[in-house]
């Protein structure tokens, strides 16, 4: 096998090295091993002959030693060239080594016939690779000087063992030292008491004392001695007389076997006390940590209210993403950005509103009888009147601040049925005239109005708009308009016409105007300098359009004064029901005027109707023909459009104030003198008797001024009436006064209904033909 | 709004057969009273815990509905409360004779 030359010479070197490292004595330093190389050829293979057993025994370790031999020849290696190094240094010598060169390792080819030939194999005490050439430099000579080296050992390995052969002198060393230790102990176990306290003392003693005693302790007291070994330091002097005293006890043990050993170090023991260090207990207590106990309750509608606070903060998180979008575009387009509107704390808005609400349940308490008869209550005493009512007062509404100011115009809201407002103006104008007051009263609440607006000139006139029913226009002594908007807090004026284009007399008269034309909202006023306005409601702005300027027909005015052209006075505005561009406007004259907003020269006629003022017309709520007259000449007057001659005149002994068609019938008309008297007619009924002819303002020297119908019709028969007083009287109509149409009886019994709308229309109609039949007649008589 | 409200109160007062007015607070402190002080705490006391017991009961009964106003008719008199989160407001009115 190639190798196995090589190896085999391995295993000549091992068994060399190995029984010498058996051999090794425990503890025993290197440098032993170094001194004492004789040692090693007493076990190593001396001869230099063929021996067969000796082979066989060689091949057996090399086996054993198999495994370990790469690891140890590398081992040796390292060892041998660091050993070497080193001790060439630490001698201060610079030692060149010399190795021999290595052989070719590379295996020649070999025959089969080679390979099987047997090899007879021998082992041979000298070792080939051993150098004998080496030399070391020596500094002193100045020269190389070979080294002599007789040993042909080489170490591969070394350790140092615990166990010694038991024929070895060591061996022997150490039985004498055990038997006289044993010896001792014995003595010792001899030693009593007070000896031993003695001894102890005297150990005391020694460890306050310096060198100068460890010296008497060399010298051989025998009880200081005894006294050592008996000291806590048994452990380790023995340890010290096993390892590294070893050679000087040898000495003495072989002079005088059995003699306690002597401390032959320069002993000395030293002890101080420190200053002891005192402990103190130091303490501090903190402030107990804060509880609290948290408890609560979990229902379903507290979870409710979290999940809807959680939603809102959501909602509201988008919004400002969106706000803040928005202000971004704002900024690059313009940098003026509007401030936010500084809101009221929201808890007084709530506040008010409960506390609003608590006052309506107050009054609601206090005038509960009222309520209970204004839903309930129907005048028996009706059954036996056939042809007659009652007005039945209910709630009286007065505003402190405007006691003894007279009302100047009650109108009920369109959408809200309890809901009316009241302008409250000075009529005679030869007193101060700065108060005005337009108040919103609502049934609900009699003791105090919904809203207040002060102004400083009298209030003459208001209207709702039909459809938003929060804008109020108001007309003023002042001659200029108004217009509120009831949704903002304290009702706030929107708008108010400027100097420039207001009325240069009183406005008698405002009225919504239901144009779909404009996109804006608009209304009329009627102003006492004879002029007709439009008035548009703008973003910021109210748009002035005069419509028509009315003149006093020459005729009228006497031969006297042939040129100058008088304008009318208007007092009074109504919107045809069907045609918003028909209006009736009527004057102090006595004259009304029939026009139409889109002719502003002309109008269709005027007709002199009454001797005095027209203060009011009112178009029939079903037949817009029909229309009826309030003068201040007592009477009463219904017209038909285009007929010059009234249909009915009724004269009521008093100046008329005010006169209404009722929303509910066709045939009802009601009108109100200045002696606080009102007028009920319902045609149907009698043409020529009232119904109701009653009083219904309480203080003598008060004087009615206006009346008006609740448009709700039989749902609330109620009518308004104010005072120049201040007061403003509910009263419900009787049951006779809102009598309801009959169904034909063959209709009846058809069991199809026809419209009431339509009944109404034809009852009219019938007495009409009654009426214009004899007028007909007597015109083509004449 | 603020002086709104104290006009309206003080009409509140002024109105006939009301025998007191209380204002609390959210945490049940009465901030403002035309009654007594022991009348006053007591009123308090009770009818903020009423209070509470009517809005559980109304929102148990739907969490979407709320407690809006509560009326008292007693043989004396009648107590109206309007309960909010942040106060409560009564009126105490005797009825008219």
């Amino acid at each position: 096998m190639p190798g196995k030359n090589e190896e085999g010479e391995d295993t000549v070197a091992q068994p060399d090295t190995q029984p010498s490292e058996a051999e090794v004595k425990p503890k025993e330093p290197e440098k032993l091993q170094l001194r004492t190389p004789e040692r090693k050829e007493i076990l190593g293979f001396g001869e230099t002959e063929e021996d067969e057993e000796a082979i066989a025994l060689a091949k057996k370790i090399k086996e054993k030693e198999e495994k370990f031999k790469e690891r140890r020849y590398k081992i040796a290696q390292v060892k041998e060239n660091t050993l070497s190094v080193e001790d060439a240094i630490r001698e201060g010598k610079e030692e060149l080594v010399i190795r021999p060169a290595l052989v070719d390792s590379v295996p020649e080819e070999l025959t089969n016939h080679q390979l099987n030939e047997g090899i007879t194999r021998s082992l041979l005490s000298d070792n080939p690779y051993l150098d004998t050439d080496r030399v070391i430099f020596n500094h002193e000579k100045r020269e190389f000087q070979k080294v002599i080296k007789n040993s042909r050992e080489v170490v591969l390995y070394e350790i140092e063992g615990c166990i010694i052969h038991s024929n070895s002198q060591e061996a022997e060393v150490q039985a004498v030292r055990i038997k006289r230790e044993e010896k001792w102990a014995l003595k010792l176990a001899a030693i009593n008491e007070k000896q031993k306290r003695l001894l102890r003392a005297k150990v005391d003693e020694r460890k306050r004392m310096s060198r100068k005693v460890t010296e008497l302790d060399e010298i051989g007291l025998e009880t200081e001695e005894a006294g050592e070994e008996t000291s806590s330091d048994v452990g380790e002097e023995g340890e010290g007389e096993e390892g590294a005293m070893t050679p000087h006890i040898d000495a003495f043990e072989e002079d005088i076997p059995g003699k306690k050993l002597v401390n032959r170090f320069n002993y000395s023991d030293r002890s101080v006390l420190t200053i002891a260090c005192i402990t103190r207990d130091k303490g501090t207590q903190t402030a107990p940590n804060p509880r609290s106990h948290v408890t609560g309750q979990v229902s379903q509608w507290i979870i409710y209210d979290h999940y809807q606070k959680d939603y809102a903060a959501i909602q509201e998180a988008k919004e400002k993403e969106r706000q803040a979008k928005m202000i971004m575009a704002v900024k690059k387009e313009d940098r003026t950005i509007k401030k936010p509107v500084k809101t009221e704390d929201p808890i007084y808005k709530r506040m008010a509103e409960g506390i609003k609400i608590l006052e309506r349940m107050l009054n609601q308490n206090t005038y509960d009888h009222l309520a209970q008869d204004c839903q309930f209550y129907e005048d028996p005493g009706d059954k036996y009147r056939t042809e007659e009512g009652v007005l039945l007062p209910l709630w009286e509404f007065k505003y402190q601040p405007t006691k003894g100011i007279a009302v100047t115009q009650v109108k009920w809201n369109p959408a809200y049925k309890d809901l009316f407002g009241v302008t409250f103006g000075i009529l005679d104008f030869a007193e101060n005239d700065d108060i005005g007051v337009l108040s919103v009263f609502t049934l609900k609440n009699p003791s105090f109005p919904e809203f207040v607006k002060h102004f400083d000139s009298g209030a003459l006139c208001l209207d709702f708009h039909p459809r938003k029913c929060y804008y109020v226009c108001v007309g003023l002594q002042d001659g200029s308009v108004a217009v509120h908007n009831m949704q903002t807090p304290n009702c706030e004026t929107q708008f108010r016409s400027t100097v420039e284009h207001n009325h240069r007399s009183q406005v008698w008269s405002v009225l919504w105007c239901d144009d779909h034309r404009d996109r804006q909202l608009s209304f009329f006023s009627a102003g006492g300098d004879g002029r007709i306005c439009k008035w548009l409601l703008l973003q910021n702005e109210l748009l002035h359009s005069p419509i028509i300027t009315l003149y006093i027909d020459k005729h009228e005015l006497s031969s006297d004064i042939p040129h100058l052209k008088l304008k009318a006075m208007p007092t009074c505005l109504t919107f045809h029901p069907k045609d918003f561009e028909i209006f009736m406007v009527g004057t102090a004259f006595g004259t009304i005027y029939k026009c139409n907003i889109s002719y502003a020269s002309t109008y269709f006629y005027h007709m002199k109707v009454h001797e005095l003022t027209v203060y009011r017309i009112s178009y029939n709520s079903f037949i817009p023909e029909i229309f009826a007259t309030a003068g201040g000449d007592w009477r009463m007057k219904i017209w038909e459009d285009g007929r010059p001659e009234p249909l009915f005149v009724y004269n009521l002994d008093a100046s008329v104030q005010d006169v209404e068609w009722a929303p509910y019938s066709s045939t009802v008309i009601a009108g109100i003198t200045a002696l606080g008297r009102v007028y009920i007619y319902d045609l149907n009924v009698n043409k020529y008797i009232a119904a109701c002819a009653q009083y219904v303002v309480c203080a003598d020297d008060d004087i009615a001024t206006c009346l008006t119908f609740n448009p709700a019709g039989h749902k609330m028969p109620l009518i308004l009436v104010g005072d120049s007083g201040g007061t403003i009287t509910t009263l419900k109509l009787s049951p006779n006064l809102r009598l309801k149409p009959k169904q034909p009886r063959k209709r009846k019994e058809a069991a199809v209904q026809i419209d009431e709308t339509a009944l109404e229309i034809s009852k009219l109609e019938k007495i009409l033909y009654h009426v214009r039949e004899p007028m007909l007649r007597k015109e083509s008589e004449e | 709004m603020a002086t709104e409200v104290d006009d309206t109160l003080k009409r509140i007062q002024a109105h006939k057969g009301v025998v007191g007015t209380i204002v609390i607070t959210g945490d049940g402190v009465p901030i403002k009273s035309t009654l007594d002080n022991t009348t006053t705490v007591q009123y308090t006391a009770l009818l903020t815990q009423l209070c509470d017991r009517a809005r559980t009961a109304v929102r148990d009964l739907d969490p979407t509905n709320d407690l809006t106003f509560l009326r008292l008719r007693s043989k004396k008199n009648e107590i109206m409360i309007a309960p909010d989160k942040e106060f409560v407001l009564i009126v105490i009115q005797a009825p008219a004779e």
